[in-house]
């Protein structure tokens, strides 16, 4: 590999020095083109109105029986002979009674409502590949919040982008966002699509032009240090081609969420997302070394990539969680790792969640985690247990039933109250069986037992297919969603209790007669507190407005899990969704500050996006829109 | 909730065979009817416990079950990280060690804590029903609120908030909590029990935990205390059980309620240790109160007898007696954070930045709690059941008619007129109302049960009090204190419109204006009667009946009175204010109506201000009315002297002068001769 000072790439494509071209091409030659497995024109792939790939989903084989189809996923093709009774038992869901999407196909697509002359001509004179097609538009104009899934089976957005433009570089990037600010135009960056918090939504208020900048045509590898294991890339790489590539490499990011299927290194950055192996390679926070960010009053970088400066406020942490309000990430160095040796997953099996909250204290206390350590809930517990493939042959059975006997009779845990903890281990052998003997010793102090691989290879599976059950339960009268939090330890058990209770509360005031789930798991441990995500779904048959009453309840879970000292988020965002509480969470002079950037960097509000909080008054007092969409 | 005046109409509840009456059912007949051993021994069904605590997410201990011994409550106390933490604070102030702390800590906790034992239970309730049996016509309770209290149990921890009105409250409060299959409470009890032997070691078995009166000061006692309730509260288990009046109330009136229990308990929840708190008001209202003459008594100012053992001994003279029937209306369960919700301004999430072992009340969560207490009292008058001899006692009291023997039938059509007017206001719901029988016939069943206070010359046909020998002043102000105690069971209903009466009159203006007027007697009257709605605003009620106006005035004077006698002594007595505590500057008051009693007997309604209570009540109010202030150095040495603002005072005796002349008829007496005492 060529080892490359951080300069060499920094010259712009139209470089005209032959050492610069030359530069560029071995550059070329060894990274660029990383061929995605996401389309440019992503309705060829992806659902238009539910999570991931067209091929994949749960579907019914027969009157009791569904399957998960495709190929792409170790769970696809086997047969779950015990999901329905579960979403029967769970959530009191039929079979028989579907509740089929109003629309098939996307039909009725607003046309584009405002276009700006001068910015269509200038982008076509710079060559920037754009389209105002309804599909890309559609695409590009929602993330997956449940309320954004069910306007697209149901009805349509008030609003979508005017125009999809994908710029293929930096250069073109710092283009467009000058022309946006000269013509008056509005950029909404987008990366994977995968917001949870309506950040993609277009504010209905805004009266200019507003074009989605789709990232997602410049994700090259531009150079990777492997003296000092950082590599640079472009923002619009999503994590599976990013880690696909570097593996083949021999290296890491190690960063990887539960969207890394479709997520974009840009959207990590912009949301301050988190990975589920953070405690061997960090958050995004920890893993960026240097980063590029274009506004509309220039372009913001650190002069060096060292590894830790003590120059002023740290603006990285302003681009970090500003969620497309202030300009748009353009390259981004990381560090890398050497690929593990060994990769091993594991499982504990606790008497209650109690205990393995207190097994995972003691991780964080001693520092012992692994790669990921989560911990579910029975609720979750019994989920997982609902989507077994059928027994493959007697042998399986046979070895389960051992494995039950000695779970509830032997060790006396209850099925409805055990909790079980998932583990992933990475490492060379030797440190990965040290690891794993060390966490099932201080497991045992707190009466967990091994739940063996297989079950912990299963749980992290899961992880990737959970997000297309949604659209299963929608097939049905069943509307779920999942948010998260972060709480200090002491904290945790309290809070977990008190929000899944409030949630079921909130839902029979509501009117929800069938069963609630309500369940969480810990899915992050840290030295002062841990990570908390909440599932909850329910039927909503026979009610009026189910996604109005979704929001309340979420809104009153929000209001449980604040009071409870948890976070607004740990690594969803703000966003719309959670604006409600932003200036409670930071204090007023910091939304005040926040806001101050926001006017100097991006004075005639190019980046409207209406994340965070709500422009003050844009310079043509266009965005009074309301807060709610 | 029900509506209306119940009938009696007595017909048996279709699931238990119980005889209903309204919406209450009676559990005394059944034990009538059968046995008391199968009763005792029979097994308790499905009580509930609380989902929340099921969940597996209990913070507590691992190992929280459907059950927990007494022992492990008391080891749970004592490793919590708030006892820990909030000792090892006073260590290091003090530098008293440790171990000394956690030993203290321990004793104060097997001081205080209880040793409920089902056993216990079934054995010392055999007897308690043996009692009830003999003593009580029936026990009612409502259904519904017991079916609302089930459900309550199943969800989240549950506080029973009973009135307090007889020893008797708990001991049939926990008898209708076996008898329905609920979780038996832990009852917050005073000390005063304890002490005695045999008894204080029954009912510490029967879920009794004992609370020194007062231990404000002592930062380990209140560590424990604190960190006992909650454990309580957060296990869910037994419902708490605790008297927010803190004391038996003498007067039949509600008692400015105390907010260091509930305090604890709301901690719990403004905490976010429990996911929401039921709080549960229990009305309790008894024909005839066991301790009606005592109390009277103790309002004079004789002391309260210790309680004792032998003492309960002597007391089995009141088995032969007849008490009528005792009413409990379990009040629809007020979940905590929908009060909190409705009350506003509350926002726990303040709690975040601090371990929870910092728990402290913000000022927002003090106000709350403040006002949760009073909404208490509140739904307990609202709720209590009232005897007719209430409304007779009160129109017997209004005006001083009774100074001679009152004709039944005006009586009775005095009394036809107040029910349904009452009832028209719709403030007395719950008015217990025999209806097949005549008016005549109820004022007659009336005086035959109350025959100490109240008798029926049949030969007259008129109602006469029962009253002392002119001599014996003590016995003719206790007669008088026992009968106004049963009109102080409605006084809730009527004093709204009594303060509105009161403040629109015009001679009592002063040139003040009637809004001002009554917000000085609103203040005033704060401890007197708590239940007065704190809004600023005087309610709009120019349309009431001038007759009942009259009535709720009278009903009032004597409460006022009682405050111009203290206004009076401290007029007369400049050096008193300065020198004196509330209670002595009471006595001072007492004393002076006593003289004014020898000199002229027929000030009907001052003979009210000869209880203690009213009168330290009244100086309580010119505290609130700033009119008494305590001096500083005072307040830290407490002993009691305050400055006072003659200025304000002599302008407020002015305003209550009209207010407290009694009628000009009816000021004779009703011969003594009469008397059975």
């Amino acid at each position: 590999l060529n080892l490359k000072p951080p300069s060499a790439c920094q010259t712009t494509a139209k470089a005209t020095k032959s050492q610069a071209a030359q530069t560029r091409r071995r550059q070329r030659t060894a990274f660029s083109n990383v061929r995605s497995v996401i389309p440019k024109h992503r309705q060829d792939l992806l659902k238009w109105n539910g999570w991931g790939y067209q091929d994949s989903q749960f579907a019914v084989t027969n009157q009791r029986t569904l399957t998960f189809t495709g190929q792409r996923y170790q769970l696809s093709g086997s047969e779950m002979p015990a999901l329905v009774e579960w979403m029967e038992k769970a959530l009191g869901a039929s079979i028989d009674q579907r509740s089929p999407a109003k629309f098939t196909r996307p039909e009725n697509i607003p046309p584009p409502v405002q276009v700006n002359a001068d910015f269509m001509s200038a982008i076509r004179q710079l060559g920037l590949s754009h389209s105002d097609a309804g599909p890309d538009r559609l695409f590009r104009g929602h993330g997956h919040t449940l309320e954004e899934m069910f306007t697209l089976r149901e009805g349509m957005f008030p609003r979508l982008p005017d125009l999809v433009v994908w710029p293929t570089s930096h250069r073109e990037v710092v283009e467009l966002v000058n022309l946006a600010n000269r013509c008056g135009v509005v950029l909404i960056p987008f990366g994977g699509g995968t917001s949870v918090t309506g950040a993609l939504l277009c504010p209905p208020g805004e009266r200019r032009m507003i074009v989605s900048l789709d990232t997602s045509q410049m994700n090259r590898i531009l150079w990777l240090d492997e003296r000092n294991l950082i590599g640079r890339f472009e923002a619009g790489i999503i994590g599976q081609d990013l880690e696909a590539r570097l593996a083949e490499l021999g290296y890491c990011i190690g960063h990887e969420p539960d969207s890394l299927e479709f997520s974009s290194l840009g959207g990590w950055v912009a949301t301050r997302a988190s990975g589920m192996k953070k405690n061997v390679y960090g958050n995004i926070e920890d893993l960026l070394v240097h980063v590029t960010f274009v506004t509309p009053t220039g372009v913001i970088e650190k002069s060096c990539a060292a590894p830790r400066v003590s120059v002023g406020p740290d603006v990285h942490h302003l681009i970090m969680g500003s969620e497309g309000s202030l300009g748009v990430v353009t390259e981004v160095t990381l560090k890398i790792r050497p690929l593990p040796q060994t990769r091993r997953y594991g499982s504990l099996v606790f008497a209650d969640f109690a205990s393995g909250v207190r097994c995972l204290r003691e991780l964080a206390l001693r520092r012992c985690a692994p790669a990921s350590v989560r911990l579910m809930d029975n609720e979750q517990f019994q989920f997982g247990h609902a989507l077994r493939p059928a027994a493959s042959g007697w042998t399986t059975a046979f070895v389960d039933a051992v494995k039950r006997f000695y779970v509830t009779r032997v060790r006396g845990f209850k099925p409805d109250e055990l909790a079980v903890a998932t583990l992933l281990y990475e490492g060379t052998p030797e440190e990965v069986a040290q690891q794993e003997a060390l966490v099932n010793s201080i497991a045992a102090n707190h009466g967990g037992i091994s739940g063996g691989e297989e079950n912990g290879r299963r749980g992290y599976m899961l992880t990737f297919v959970i997000a297309y059950l949604r659209d299963l339960g929608l097939d049905y009268y069943c509307v779920g969603e999942s948010f998260e939090t972060s709480v200090p330890w002491d904290r945790v058990l309290d809070l977990c209790r008190n929000v899944k209770l409030r949630i079921k509360e909130e839902c029979r005031s509501r009117g929800v007669t069938q069963p609630v789930l309500s369940t969480c798991r810990v899915t992050q441990t840290y030295d002062a507190g841990a990570c908390v995500y909440f599932y909850f779904a329910y039927n909503y048959r026979g009610l009026p407005d189910p996604v109005h009453l979704y929001e309340e309840v979420e809104n009153a879970a929000r209001d449980e899990i604040l009071a409870n000292g948890g976070s607004l988020s740990h690594h969803h965002g703000v966003g719309k969704i959670r604006q409600r509480w932003y200036s409670r969470s930071v204090s007023e002079p910091a939304v005040a500050a926040v806001r101050a950037v926001k006017s100097r960097l991006d004075p005639n509000n190019v980046f409207a996006c209406a994340n965070l909080f709500e422009p003050a008054g844009g310079p043509d007092g266009q965005t009074e829109q309301k807060a709610k969409l | 909730m029900f509506n209306g005046s119940f009938s009696d109409t007595w017909q048996a509840n279709e699931k238990t065979g119980r005889p209903r009456k309204g919406v209450f059912e009676d559990l005394v007949d059944e034990r009538r009817q059968r046995g008391d051993l199968g009763w005792v021994l029979r097994t308790r069904r499905s009580v509930p416990s609380p989902a929340f605590c099921a969940a597996g997410t209990s913070a507590a201990s691992a190992a929280i079950k459907s059950s927990k011994s007494p022992a492990d409550i008391n080891r749970d106390v004592l490793s919590s990280d708030r006892l820990t933490y909030g000792l090892r604070e006073i260590s290091l102030e003090t530098g008293r060690p440790m171990p000394e702390l956690m030993s203290e800590a321990g004793a104060i906790l097997d001081e205080m804590s209880h040793c409920l034992s089902m056993f216990a239970i079934r054995s010392f309730g055999y007897a308690v029903a043996k009692v009830m049996k003999r003593i009580y016509r029936g026990v009612f309770v409502n259904t519904e609120g017991i079916t609302q209290l089930r459900k309550a149990c199943s969800e989240y921890p549950v506080v029973l908030m009973p009135m307090h009105r007889s020893y008797a409250d708990f001991l049939l409060l926990s008898l209708v909590c076996y008898d329905y299959d609920l979780p038996l409470p832990a009852i917050a009890s005073a000390m005063d029990f304890m002490g005695m032997q045999l008894i204080g070691s029954i009912l510490r078995n029967c879920g009794a935990f004992f609370i020194r009166r007062s231990f404000a000061t002592d930062r380990v006692y209140w560590l424990t205390f604190v960190e006992y309730v909650k454990t309580h509260v957060r296990d869910g288990l037994h419902p708490v059980e605790f008297f927010i009046e803190g004391t038996r109330s003498r007067t039949g009136k509600s008692l400015y309620p105390k907010t260091g229990m509930l305090g604890a308990i709301l901690e719990s929840w403004f905490m976010c240790e429990v996911p929401d708190v039921y709080l549960v008001p229990v009305s309790i209202s008894y024909d005839r109160t066991l301790e009606q003459k005592l109390y009277a008594y103790e309002l004079l100012g004789v002391p309260k007898p210790k309680e004792s053992t032998s003492g309960l001994l002597k007391a089995r003279a009141l088995l032969d007696e007849d008490f009528g029937s005792v009413h409990f209306y379990f009040d629809q369960p007020i979940s905590l954070r929908k009060f909190a919700t409705e009350y506003g301004g509350v926002d726990r999430s303040v709690h975040s930045l601090a371990p929870k072992v910092k728990a402290q009340l913000t000022d927002a969560e003090t106000r709350m709690l403040k006002a949760m207490a009073h909404h208490v009292v509140s739904r307990h008058c609202l709720n209590a059941v009232v005897s007719p001899f209430c409304l007779l006692a009160a129109l017997l009291l209004a005006d001083g008619r009774a100074c001679r023997p009152v004709p039944l039938t005006e009586l009775a059509a005095d009394l036809e007129w107040l029910r349904l007017r009452l009832a028209d206001v719709g403030s007395l719901a719950s008015l217990d109302w025999p209806a097949q029988l005549s008016t005549e016939a109820v004022i007659a069943e009336q005086c035959r049960l109350h025959s100490d206070l109240v008798t029926l010359l049949t030969k007259d046909q008129a109602v006469a009090l029962v009253t002392a020998p002119d001599s014996d002043l003590e016995a003719r102000a206790a007669q008088r204190l026992q009968l106004s105690s049963y009109r102080n069971h409605i006084m809730c209903h009527v004093i709204e419109l009594a303060l509105y009466d009161a403040a629109t009159l015009k001679s009592s203006d002063g040139g003040l204006g009637a809004a001002a007027v009554f917000d000085t007697l609103r203040h005033l009257l704060h401890r007197e009667f708590p239940t007065i709605s704190d809004a600023e605003e005087m309610p709009d009620m120019a349309d009431a009946l001038p007759r009942l106006r009259n009535f709720a005035r009278a009903c009032l004077r004597p409460s006022l009175a009682g405050c111009s006698q203290v206004c009076s002594v401290l007029l007369e007595q400049p050096e008193l204010a300065a020198q004196s505590s509330e209670r002595h500057i009471a006595m001072a008051a007492q004393k002076r109506a006593f003289a004014n009693l020898v000199s002229n007997p027929s000030l009907w309604d001052d003979w009210e201000s000869v209880s203690l209570d009213l009168l330290v009540n009244a100086v309580h109010g010119l505290h609130r009315l700033r009119i008494l202030t305590k001096s500083r150095g005072a307040a830290a040495t407490g002993d009691g002297g305050s400055s006072c603002d003659f200025e304000r005072l002599r302008r407020l005796h002015l305003i209550l002068d009209p207010l407290t002349r009694t009628q000009p008829d009816g000021v004779h007496e009703v011969p003594s001769t009469r008397s059975r005492l």
